[in-house]
């Protein structure tokens, strides 16, 4: 298409067109780029530099001191821990319900499926809210273990759809074969119909670890025990405990601290991204067509 | 055979289908199990809305308020309901809307852009912001806005200008929000469009332009109206939920001196309940909430399915 079109001959104003189009699109580049590299070269720069330097982001000294601090603060090591386990976990027992619901939703001939899709779509629409949820997570005893940070968002029918309308594109005539051929359904799902829909359990996998990595309100909602803060939490702390709105007087961080803090809470997603990347529009692609 | 097949009750035929499904049932059950457990159990705790709590005896043995709506004539009687209402509605639809402009404007020049290493550059650092959490974002805002040592107070520092309180102040506060979850979702949301784009017949180009007519007038009669269908079915999905200003994004960013702009429904519905302990007013206003929510979605999914009879 693009060869096409360099074949007429351009005109002036197309000419002018052109320019701007890589001028906004260089500008919008500049935008997230310049917040993203900001915070990385903030990370490196000692404290004075940040607050005194010279208008250019381009440090003049450099420093570990803020990822020294993070290394050897036991807070942030509990919370990655916690993280970690939290996004392992959830994401393998997401991905375990997720397929088990999607599989047999898939099939159209399966009795009582469109009953139980309505029940399951009802509820992205309407829930309890919160403090009745919190009572049932309460009543489970769930309140204050990291369990409750996992189990009760671990269902995400958005994420159960995708899956679903991807396996439902499949050829029918696939899994008659292989249930002819004495295949039970079990087995149909993990040796035919999963080795076949790796794009898509892919991005909705990767979709699950950066939404568990990334999530903070389950603590917020469920737990006060200090010591199951997640990273996202403790990070907020750091960050919030010196924008003046808490009491704490004791350590303030400085921006390097907490620049270094943000980096290393990045640093699994930046490691993902090339995945994603690979994989998510994929995913988006088949969410916009369920609509 | 097909009348019999059609002559058996529903019952019936879900009997014969246990049988022959069961190992598909039985992969449905750790799904359902939360689904049940999670999603349809706090519905019997709506209850809450209309009782005085006591813990020891739990949702059924609480006694019922006195009247009824009692949580909900405090929360309408009290200044709160109006300021939350309008916060809510102002930050949800002003977001829903610029970002639906900056997406489409951002698929728009990327579908013009034939540099492929250029656009593929511009696309990768675009849908980064997408996979952050809200918690690294503001310690974005916060490092180029705070008032001592940030970016932007540097700059007006050094041309000797006053400084600026832009993280505590009511009037920069909504406009954070937004220009925060632009830079977050614009790049993820522009996907979408982009994937509409391409796929609209490249033939369509080629005759407008042998008919004379520029880049401009192309993408006004040809790009624009091949995704609007796409772009009404999205503006009405997020129709339904004007109701949800995104509690993610404002507990991370508020704080007490910008209630008056920033404190939304859901970030009051937390307060209240699990900060002052107020379970009956929590769940009322966070009924209240749903239940709007619920006719939003509910309507737009019906105007949603006119529609698309008349597009498609």
């Amino acid at each position: 298409m693009g060869k096409r079109r360099k074949l007429l001959s351009a005109t002036a104003g197309e000419k002018v067109f052109d320019v701007f189009v890589y001028a906004t699109l260089g500008l919008c580049f500049l935008l997230w780029f310049f917040p993203l590299i900001y915070v990385l070269l903030a990370s490196f720069t000692p404290y004075k530099d940040v607050v005194k330097g010279s208008l250019l982001i381009i440090p003049s000294s450099f420093t570990l001191t803020g990822y020294e601090y993070i290394f050897n603060s036991t807070n942030i090591f509990k919370s990655f821990g916690n993280t970690l386990f939290i996004t392992v976990v959830g994401t393998s027992l997401s991905m375990t319900v997720t397929i088990l619901l999607a599989f047999p939703l898939s099939r159209k001939d399966l009795p009582g499926r469109s009953v139980l899709l309505k029940l399951l779509v009802f509820t992205m629409y309407f829930s309890g809210g919160l403090i009745p949820t919190y009572m049932v997570v309460r009543n489970l005893k769930l309140v204050n273990t990291i369990w409750a940070m996992i189990i009760p968002g671990a269902l995400s029918v958005y994420n159960m759809l995708l899956v679903k309308s991807y396996f439902e594109s499949m050829p029918d005539g696939l899994m008659d074969a292989a249930i002819i051929d004495g295949c039970g359904p079990l087995r149909t799902l993990v040796r035919i119909v999963l080795p076949l829909s790796l794009p898509v359990i892919m991005s909705v996998t990767l979709f699950f670890m950066v939404d568990y990595w990334n999530s903070y309100y389950s603590y917020v909602y469920y737990c006060y025990d200090p010591d199951l803060r997640p990273l996202q939490v403790v990070l907020r702390e750091i960050i919030k405990k010196a924008t003046g709105d808490a009491e704490a007087e004791e350590y303030v961080p400085t921006i390097t601290v907490q620049m270094s803090a943000i980096v290393f809470a990045c640093i699994p997603i930046i490691c993902v991204y090339p995945f994603l990347q690979k994989y998510f529009t994929k995913g988006v692609m088949l969410g916009a067509i369920k609509g | 055979m097909n009348t019999l097949v059609l002559k058996r009750t529903p019952w019936e035929r879900f009997k014969k289908g246990l049988f022959k499904y069961w190992e598909y049932y039985l992969m449905l059950i750790p799904g359902f199990a939360l689904l049940i457990i999670f999603s349809y159990a706090p519905m019997y705790g709506i209850m809450l809305a209309f009782k005085n709590l006591r813990m020891k005896k739990g949702i059924w043995g609480s006694p019922w308020a006195n009247p009824w709506y009692l949580h909900f004539k405090t929360f309408f009687d009290s200044p709160y309901a109006y300021r939350l209402l309008r916060n809510t509605l102002i930050i949800s639809i002003t977001k829903v809307v610029l970002a639906k402009l900056a997406a489409v404007g951002l698929a728009l020049l990327l579908n013009e852009c034939h540099t492929s290493w250029y656009r593929r550059m511009v696309q990768t650092v675009s849908y980064m912001p997408h996979f952050l959490s809200w918690v690294v974002i503001y310690g974005i805002t916060y490092l180029l806005c705070s008032e001592s040592s940030g970016y932007i107070n540097r700059v007006l520092r050094y041309f000797d200008s006053p400084t600026v309180s832009i993280l505590t102040s009511n009037s920069a506060f909504r406009p954070m929000l937004y220009i925060t979850h632009i830079w977050k979702g614009t790049g993820f949301s522009s996907i979408i469009y982009l994937a509409t784009m391409t796929s609209i017949d490249p033939t369509l180009y080629e005759a407008a332009q042998v008919d004379g007519a520029g880049r401009l007038q192309r993408i006004w009669h040809i790009t624009l109206p091949g995704i609007r269908s796409t772009f009404v079915m999205l503006c009405i999905i997020s129709a339904g939920s004007i109701m949800n200003a995104g509690f993610d994004q404002v507990y991370v960013f508020y704080n007490e001196l910008v209630y008056e702009t920033g404190d939304i429904i859901d970030t009051y519905v937390y307060r209240v309940g699990l900060e002052d302990m107020r379970f009956g007013l929590s769940t009322a206003v966070g009924l209240f909430k749903n239940v709007i929510g619920f006719i939003l979605v509910f309507s737009t999914n019906k105007i949603a399915q006119h529609w698309g009879e008349g597009i498609w």
